[in-house]
């Protein structure tokens, strides 16, 4: 009787510290579907362009609209 | 004659012979030399992929350096001129106690405000568009480093990466002495309180357009560059594999 509670008692250990190590690899494993975080950007010409094309140089005229409302008040 | 046949014989085996050694020979060294130029050919793409490398580690900490250079030396200026801001304004005050009209006093504290929060937009702006150019200005260096990699002639880009880093650097410098400048007004008399705000508006209009300009040129050589790549022969089909 004491032998099979040994038996039972030793195959549960082995299985809890199974899924603690099953547990432990699966949560320190990155997903595979995980993109990197910081993927450099692309440098063929036709993104380079267009990246270039995009930029935002601010429109100066348009920052000043609130002070020369303000100017035309005075 | 026994012996002349006997010669004969001999003389064959030996030409025989010869021959054979001689193709297997000539067998041996182009097989070694086909070996050799397989190895050297292995040997320099290996050098172009390590130089490829090099390369673009050290333009990206040199991009890093600079993107937080700009920010830092911005960063600076802001600081230093924060308290002379202040100062002025104080001095502001001073000076609006002969205005009488309490609505315009107000307006003109306001414009001061307005005007020198403007300037910190405008140039942190220019500062975060200058740092963006120089990061595509990189991709058109790292795109000319594998066509180079890759034996495709570069040197026109080169030139043109060279004449964009310069337009950077100058647009740097403008915005950099941009972020160190305050407007104050000059208050004469409370008739005169729109012209006097307005040259100091006027004063600030002008220094942006004329920052906002080097930046602009800086993103057009910038752009120069990236249509000499665009000139290259399949320069989008260059590639270094980092497993070379």
């Amino acid at each position: 009787m004491n032998k099979n509670i040994l038996i039972i008692s030793a195959a549960v250990g082995v299985l809890v510290l199974a899924g603690i190590w099953f547990w432990s690899k699966q949560s320190s494993a990155p997903s595979q579907n995980q993109q990197p975080s910081s993927q450099e950007p692309s440098d063929n010409t036709a993104s380079i362009n267009a990246d270039l094309d995009a930029l935002d140089l601010g429109d100066v005229d348009k920052e000043f609209q609130g002070i020369d409302a303000d100017l035309n008040t005075l | 004659m026994k012996n002349i046949i006997g010669a004969a014989i001999l003389a064959l085996l030996m030409a025989v012979s010869v021959s054979a050694h001689t193709e297997g020979d000539v067998q041996g060294i182009v097989k070694d030399a086909v070996q050799n130029v397989r190895k050297e050919a292995t040997q320099l793409r290996k050098e172009a992929v390590d130089q490829f490398k090099a390369k673009r580690e050290e333009a990206k900490v040199q991009l890093k350096a600079k993107t937080e250079e700009l920010k830092a030396n911005v960063k600076t200026k802001r600081e230093e001129v924060k308290s002379r801001i202040e100062a002025k304004k104080v001095e502001l005050k001073e000076k609006l106690k002969a205005v009488r009209d309490e609505k315009k006093k107000q307006i003109v504290e306001r414009v001061y405000n307005s005007v020198n929060e403007l300037n910190e937009r405008m140039t942190d702006h220019l500062t975060k568009t200058l740092n963006q150019i120089q990061e595509v200005l990189d991709r058109v260096e790292s795109r000319a480093d594998k066509a180079e990699a890759n034996d495709l002639d570069v040197a026109s880009v080169r030139t043109a990466i060279t004449a964009a880093e310069s337009a950077i650097a100058s647009s740097r410098s403008a915005v950099e002495a941009q972020a160190g400048k305050t407007y104050s007004f000059t208050v004469t008399t409370e008739e005169k309180l729109r012209s006097d705000v307005g040259t100091a508006r006027q004063a600030l209009h002008t220094d942006l357009v004329a920052v906002r300009e080097t930046v602009k040129a800086a993103r057009d050589a910038v752009k120069s560059a990236a249509v000499v790549l665009g000139q290259v022969p399949k320069v989008d089909e260059a590639e270094v594999d980092s497993e070379d």
